[in-house]
């Protein structure tokens, strides 16, 4: 059976994205991995692949096309448009302003003329990789496209796409994006375990709070581990963090503040894979097998 | 109030909330002071790297969110509104009936529209939370707090955006100042929209870039004023180096990485209102001297 794990961890920058790809490598080493990068507003993992897609499909959504022909200016477009992204000019059209159109195609529900078309924008695309980092994983990439700003729906149709190809794998890494919103949800929803990569200070773990409210109030069992990265950071609130995932019972792990991971990371480098005898390699590599014997036993 | 700035970076843990705090406790100092706004409403600390919240100002639940629900005694299963949702938020099998999934839909109405049995409402949920507080060494923040799985974050962000406005005239502040989420979606594009200016904040790292690229596209779309931040800069000189040409950005400010920045958030205190003297505080004194000579406030 495919188990699918998802990296988050609520604030931006904790090391999700750096987990994510070094878990996944390790996975890879013994068992079918898939990679998934569901953080379509930026989606890091690519730049540790250096390869091109075998495919990119292109996700696109709804925009009104209006026919000044047939169009008898009733305003009920403009009137029922979710985000007033219709404007009327009295006596001549109704224009669209593109950057707050959401695609909801409510306009052509309701225009009573049949005045308005179907046309369709990128939104973004869903790339498919084979066989990246020496054969060991392949890979799926979601990417919303700037200026389109409906993260969570490219995020579900990213996991779409993963639904429909996970069955050949025993692993599917997610990295999820940061936050606690409904993207976050998505992914949480579509996922068994539940990784979340915090670090020892104010503003982490506030935000693990935050997603942790999220986790509870899930519907479907998952099962939560947090890792705490940069663990010895200078002025580090560590025992604070401990004390909260104590009094909330989740199991967790911490990862040493290592600069090699800078290096790495500038590098394009995996690193369990070039770094291996680093303190921070050394603690992920441990990680990954408690937490493998932990999710198998379920 | 006479000018919104916007701090981004498209990639999450780069500095925003450093540099949008550092500055307000400048603008404080030196200037006629500014109001701040999180728009990180995901997952909001504007407050706790300005020392915490001294006095509430007021807070108010925000209801503004839409979300559709059927009733299942009239709903006969046909479909439509599976059909016609463009979010993903209805699931829907032929032979059973549909059901929606709450936190992805938009509300838009485009189900209710469509149902041939009037078998689809559209309710008020609750978006979050909004705050202004007064923090610990007299700045104003106003917060915008996203329910946990929650949407409509843009709406919540203009929202905080047009309190922040009126907090600054009532106040006599002349300037905003915006601290993002991460990434570049809702609530990214609605704090960009009609701000006067952006401070990019980038480190050298690759992600860092393709997400400051990615900021970059939506302000020019807007045509938005952009100045970069490197921050942590020496963590690697030479990737820092090729940063302005890649972007084509003219750089405002150049922050050392330094550990001291995460004890500030421990001890709560901005890095800037620390007495001991530090090349991170001089740096910071640098941004905020050249942004207003750039600005001629």
């Amino acid at each position: 059976m495919t188990r699918v794990i998802a990296v988050t961890g609520g604030k931006g920058g904790t090391g999700k994205t750096f987990l994510a790809v070094n878990l996944a490598y390790l996975l890879g080493s013994n068992a079918k991995t898939l990679l998934v990068d569901a953080d379509v507003d930026n989606p890091c993992t690519r730049t540790f692949l250096n390869t091109r897609p075998v495919s990119r499909v292109s996700i696109s959504e709804f925009r009104p096309k209006i026919s000044s022909r047939k169009c008898k200016l009733c305003g009920l477009c403009v009137q029922n448009c979710p985000e007033h992204a219709l404007l009327m000019i009295p006596g001549r059209n109704v224009v669209l302003m593109p950057q707050l159109c959401a695609g909801c195609g409510v306009c052509k529900i309701v225009c009573p003329f049949d005045a308005i078309e179907e046309s369709r924008v990128e939104a973004g695309a869903i790339e498919h990789y084979d066989g990246v980092f020496d054969g060991r994983l392949d890979s799926v990439i979601g990417e919303l496209k700037p200026t389109t700003r409906r993260t969570a729906v490219m995020i579900l149709k990213t996991l779409n796409h993963v639904k429909k190809k996970m069955n050949n794998y025993d692993y599917v890494v997610i990295d999820a994006p940061a936050g606690t919103g409904s993207g976050i949800y998505a992914v949480m929803n579509f996922s068994e375990v539940i990784v979340a990569v915090t670090e020892p200070t104010r503003l982490g773990l506030m935000d693990l709070k935050k997603l942790y409210k999220l986790y509870e109030r899930m519907e479907n069992e998952k099962k939560m581990f947090v890792i705490i990265n940069k663990h010895g950071l200078r002025g580090e609130i560590f025992g604070e963090v401990e004390e909260f995932l104590r009094k909330s019972g989740l199991e967790w792990w911490s990862i040493p503040y290592d600069k090699n991971v800078v290096e790495a990371y500038v590098k394009g480098s995996v690193l369990v894979k070039d770094y291996p005898e680093t303190p921070s390699a050394v603690s992920i590599k441990k990680i990954s097998e408690e937490l493998l014997e932990n999710i198998r036993g379920d | 109030m006479d000018l919104e700035i916007a701090v981004a970076s498209g990639k999450g843990g780069t500095g925003k909330t450093f540099i949008t705090s550092n500055l307000a406790i400048l603008f404080d100092q030196k200037l006629d002071g500014a109001v701040a706004v999180d728009a990180d409403v995901e997952a909001p600390d504007l407050t706790l790297a300005l020392g915490g919240e001294k006095r509430i100002l007021w807070e108010r639940e925000i209801w503004e969110s839409s979300k559709a629900s059927i009733n299942y005694d009239l709903c006969d299963g046909c479909g439509k509104c599976f059909e016609v949702c463009s979010f993903d938020a209805i699931i829907y099998e032929e032979g059973s009936k549909p059901v929606i999934i709450k936190e992805f839909c938009e509300g838009c109405t485009a189900c209710m529209r469509v149902c041939p049995r009037k078998a689809i409402k559209i309710e008020k949920t609750r978006t979050g939370r909004l705050s202004a507080v007064e923090t610990l060494y007299g700045i104003n923040v106003v917060t915008g707090d996203l329910e946990v799985g929650g949407r409509n974050s843009g709406d919540i962000v203009f929202t905080a955006r047009e309190e922040a406005k009126k907090l600054a005239e009532k106040t006599r502040k002349k300037t905003v100042l915006i601290d993002c989420a991460p990434g570049i979606g809702c609530p990214v594009v609605s704090s960009l929209t009609g701000a006067d200016l952006l401070l990019l904040v980038v480190e050298p790292i690759p992600q860092s870039l393709q997400g400051a690229k990615r900021i970059l596209e939506i302000a020019q779309s807007f045509k938005l004023k952009t100045y970069c931040i490197l921050n942590k800069h020496d963590l690697n000189e030479e990737f820092s180096r090729k940063i302005p040409d890649e972007l084509g950005l003219e750089v405002i400010g150049e922050i050392p990485y330094d550990e001291r920045v995460v004890e500030s958030y421990t001890m709560m205190k901005p890095l800037t209102l620390n007495a001991h003297e530090s090349e991170v505080k001089r740096r910071l004194n640098d941004l905020f001297e050249k942004l207003v000579s750039e600005l001629s406030m």
